[in-house]
């Protein structure tokens, strides 16, 4: 077999000639550039491959090399003298495998590595130069394209991963680890199975499969796993990859993420079939007009409205035929609004036929490109001639209702939809002086009293926004400049749809009101002043007796704070011992609705105890109306001090002057005895008038001692159950028999039971008798009857006497009142003895009187009340 | 034996006046214008009646009357008087056994110690 040689061994050792040598057809079939050059450079041989390669054949004259041009891998100029071949053949080293751009004659370029030798004889001298031009032009782009790709790869979002037939992953960019969470490292190498979910394993066996035919898998969206075990939507698209013999060596698979663009889409889906479910539900039609070609677009309920078939196209002349002819103009001037501000909004009349009328509502939005050019108007349009029917319905029945209100006399006011203005009836107009024509006033608080205008807005500012009922009293100026206090009820008005429209109010004037409340008030605050300095002590009850007030003056003496004192808390200070009397004649009071007068002792804070009197009685409201008890509580303690020596001083006065009576009465008996029995008369008869004597001074004595215990109080009653005919009989015995010169006769009766001081009540009768005895020296006969009725015994004394002027048959019985009689006639007394016969049948419950005539006697009763 | 009565009064005149009556009808009258030892007195006159008058000094015929029923003397009659129209009461507060209201008949006066004196011989 040959050794490949040199070429110089070649020529030399088998004698070819260079001429030869050149024109070898090996050297021509070369795929590879082969060229010469000598000492100087010239170009002596080459092969079709070269001039393929240059783009050119040489012309003899070419040194170095036969490119056009040459430049370096970086684009800058290299000049042939300098290129390789010029180097080897200069004796420069050369940098092996560096590559070079050839340009050729038409512009293209080509990339070719030199491989330069130097041709040297036996001697080893150089006698030329050969070249190999290696055209990697190919590879290069191959391995720009291989780089671009792999950039490609490497940047996208998408995860892209390739993989064997049997499913091993062979590349895994960085969004793939992104997307999966593995790293290249740790998928490489890896069964695919690794990222699909165990439902889902299938998916593998189904791809592969469909790879292997060479089929294409677009958009195939399903779920994989991550790293972390998070199932993820992706959509992937799965490609053969085929070598360079188009055998498929397995599959490359772009995997995107497409949550966040389903989700998006299904909102969409969802907004839109909503905006349908809408736009069907409120029988919109909707239509679009292209302002660029005037094309529209219709919906079918759009059709329907205008009277067209759904489904139809009518043309624009046709809609415009639609339109009720009085209607064009607002139609056409909404249109021409819309395109300068955007939006349409218009209602008009349309005539699906002949016959028809609807009104309609068109409501549009203009669109606009980046120029601010119209483009088109996309809008709806509603059927609402319903809607105006109602409306105008409900206007009638508003102005039905504005014409009752403005008949009432009370003030109303209305609001509808706007805030602060509204309706206001004729009642008011004429109360505020306002002429209907002027009509609805914008701004009411012109005619509010400066002071009330800002609670007169809040109010009604704070009610709008709860749409709840108020209620607020303020001054408006009436028509003759008067402020007068006005009461404003108002409460919400709805619509039929129950949404809140506005208040409706009733007003009155309740200045005359307000005043005399105000004036009440002042008076009470004037009455509470005065009450609460008085130096007397005021008290009111309220209608069952319970206090309800008490001023100042008793909360000082008692030391009781005002809340405790209502009701019967006012009686802790009483005295105990008082406490029943006293609450028996306030009860009495109450019931009989008469005055009254009590004493009692207070437990004053300091612990003193005093006298007081207290004096009250009914009061009543201006309408006559029962509304308590009302009274005053005055300290009497002095008086009562005094009074309290003055009857001690009674008592004892009386009881100082019964002493030496006593001894007077035994002597004069002691000497009326001893001389009893003798002759001398004069004696006898002096005696016997000096007893008289005596027993009349003790007599009066007694009544002073017995007037003392009335007005001392000590005045007590010892009441037990006796028949009073046996005790009117009795003294009336007893009086006949010191009354020899009289008749007293006493009619005859039935028993008659009390439950009385049987010792009292006999000193009343006795006193009636003897007054009988005494005011009828002429007449002698003295009558006494007893009689029973309504649960009342009465007793009657009557005498033939003097008899009584008919002024005095009150004043008989007040103290130290004596009768005038005769003037010539004298009668002996004090006159205290009625007094006292009125106050014992009185704390009895009883009743005593006189009727009587002057000159024909006197009729003296007392009445008790029977025994149960 | 004469019946012994012992009155408290501080009136002189009246006790004079009560002695005669009483000493007329047979009657020993003890007077005293005082109080002041009223047991003493008991036991020095042992009493068949005794008188009492409210007003007496120094503690006054109630008190002195109940001395008295409290003691060993409490079965002597005590007839109560005064010049009070409430002598009932005050003869009842006293315990005394009789009351006469000044100024009395000096026949009541007669009876009521008579009688006194009666009861307390039975």
């Amino acid at each position: 077999m040959m050794q490949p040689q040199n070429i110089s061994n070649l020529v030399f050792s088998y004698g070819i000639s260079e001429a030869e040598l050149l024109n070898h057809p090996v050297l021509e079939a070369l795929p590879v550039a082969i060229y010469t050059c000598d000492l100087d450079g010239y170009i002596r041989m080459y092969n079709r491959a070269a001039v393929e390669l240059w783009g050119r054949e040489p012309d003899g004259s070419d040194q170095w090399c036969g490119s056009w041009k040459i430049f370096s891998m970086d684009g800058s100029p290299l000049p042939l003298d300098e290129c390789p071949m010029a180097k080897v053949l200069k004796g420069i080293p050369v940098e092996p495998y560096r590559e070079i751009m050839i340009q050729r004659p038409d512009g293209s370029r080509r990339i070719a590595v030199p491989h330069p030798r130097a041709i040297t004889n036996d001697a080893g001298k150089m006698i030329g130069a050969v070249n190999m031009l290696v055209d990697v032009t190919f590879r290069k782009n191959a391995e720009e394209d291989v780089a671009r790709l792999a950039a490609i790869v490497q940047s996208s979002e998408d995860a892209i991963v390739s993989k064997t037939l049997q499913g091993i992953v062979t590349s895994w960019n960085p969004s793939a680890e992104k997307v999966f969470g593995y790293t290249a490292a740790e998928m490489i190498g890896q069964h695919i199975s690794k990222l699909i979910p165990s439902e889902r394993i299938s998916e593998e066996a189904e791809i592969l499969s469909k790879i292997q035919r060479g089929e294409r898998i677009e958009h195939f969206d399903t779920q994989r796993i991550t790293k972390s075990g998070k199932l993820i939507d992706v959509s992937l698209t799965i490609s053969p990859v085929r070598n360079s013999n188009g055998i498929i060596i397995g599959a490359s698979k772009i995997a995107r993420l497409i949550s966040a663009e389903k989700k998006l889409y299904k909102a969409l889906q969802e907004s839109e079939q909503r905006l349908n479910i809408a736009v069907e539900a409120a029988e919109l039609g909707t239509w679009e007009l292209n302002l660029i070609t005037r094309e529209p677009s219709y919906s079918d309920r759009y059709l329907q409205i205008l009277g067209f078939e759904p489904g139809s196209k009518p043309d624009h002349s046709s809609i415009l035929k639609k339109i009720h002819p009085e209607d064009m103009e607002i139609r056409n001037e909404a249109i021409k609004k819309a395109l300068e501000d955007g939006t349409l909004d218009f209602e008009m009349r349309v005539c699906p036929s002949k016959e028809i009328v609807r009104w309609i509502r068109s409501k549009g939005k203009v669109f606009y490109d980046k120029n601010g050019t119209p483009q088109r108007i996309l809008g709806t349009t509603l059927d609402i001639t319903d809607q105006k029917a109602a409306f105008d319905i409900l206007l009638q029945s508003e102005e039905r209702f504005k014409d009752i209100a403005n008949s009432a006399p009370v003030m109303i006011w209305m609001t509808g939809n706007e805030k602060y203005a509204g309706f206001h009836n004729t009642s008011w107009l004429n109360f505020t002086g306002i002429k209907q024509e002027h009509g609805n006033i914008d701004d009411w608080t012109d005619f509010v009293h400066p002071d009330d205008v800002e609670k007169y807005i809040n109010v009604y500012k704070e009610a709008y926004v709860k749409q709840e009922a108020f209620y607020r009293e303020y001054r408006l100026r009436r028509y003759d400049g008067q402020y007068r206090w006005i009461s404003d009820h108002a409460v919400p008005r709805y619509d039929n749809t129950g949404s809140f429209i506005g208040f409706i109010s009733a007003c009155m004037d309740i200045d005359d009101e307000k005043r005399f409340n105000e004036k009440l008030q002042a008076s009470e605050l004037l009455f509470k002043t005065i009450a609460n300095v008085s130096p007397v002590a005021l008290w009111m009850t309220d209608v069952n007796g319970k206090n309800n007030f008490v001023n100042q003056t008793w909360i000082d003496w008692t030391g009781i704070p005002v809340d405790k004192q209502y009701d019967q808390g006012w009686l802790a200070s009483v005295e105990e011992a008082d406490r029943e009397h006293l609450m028996e004649v306030c009860r009495k009071s109450l019931e009989k609705k008469e005055q009254f007068a009590v004493e009692f002792r207070l437990n004053r804070k300091d612990g003193k105890v005093r006298w007081m009197l207290s004096e009250g009685g009914p009061y009543y409201s201006i309408d006559g109306k029962f509304c308590g008890l009302a009274g005053s509580v005055a300290d009497i303690t002095e008086r009562k001090e005094q009074e309290i020596q003055k009857n001690d001083f009674l008592a004892v006065a009386s009881h100082e002057l019964k002493t030496p009576i006593t001894s007077i009465k035994a002597y004069t008996q002691l000497l009326a005895q001893t001389f009893q029995n003798g002759d001398n008369d004069f004696v006898k008869n002096a005696l016997s008038k000096m007893e008289n004597q005596v027993n009349k001074m003790t007599k009066l004595v007694s009544d002073f001692l017995k007037l003392s215990k009335i007005e001392s109080g000590k005045f007590q009653l010892n009441p037990e159950l006796f028949d009073l005919k046996d005790l009117v009989n009795e003294m009336a015995g007893d009086i006949q028999m010191v009354s020899a010169g009289h008749k007293i006769l006493v009619e005859k009766s039935g028993s008659l039971f009390v439950n009385a001081d049987r010792e009292r009540i006999s000193q009343v009768i006795t006193n009636f008798l003897n007054n009988a005895v005494k005011y009828s020296p002429d007449n002698k006969d003295i009558n006494v009857r007893m009689k029973n009725s309504n649960g009342f015994v009465t007793v009657m004394v009557e005498d033939k006497g003097i008899g009584i002027k008919p002024e005095e048959h009150q004043k008989i019985f007040e103290r130290f009142y004596r009768a005038n009689g005769n003037a010539n006639i004298s009668f002996s007394g004090f006159g205290i003895g009625l007094y006292i016969s009125a106050e014992i049948i009185r704390k009895h419950g009883g009743d005593i009187g006189v009727n009587s005539e002057e000159g024909k006697g006197s009729v003296f009763y007392f009445t008790l009340p029977q025994a149960k | 034996m004469k019946k012994k009565v012992i009155i408290y009064d501080d009136d002189a005149d009246l006790l004079e006046v009560c002695s005669l009556i009483l000493g007329s009808k047979g009657f020993e009258v003890i007077m005293k214008d005082r109080c002041t030892e009223i047991i003493k007195d008991m036991q020095q006159h042992r009493p068949d009646v005794i008188l009492m008058d409210n007003w007496i000094p120094d503690i006054g015929g109630v008190k002195a009357t109940r001395l008295i029923k409290e003691s060993a003397f409490s079965n002597i009659p005590v007839i109560f008087f005064s010049a009070n129209n409430n002598v009932t009461e005050l003869a009842a507060e006293a315990g005394a056994d009789y009351y006469l209201h000044k100024p009395f008949d000096i026949s009541e006066l007669e009876a009521m110690v008579t009688n006194a004196a009666k009861e307390v011989s039975s």
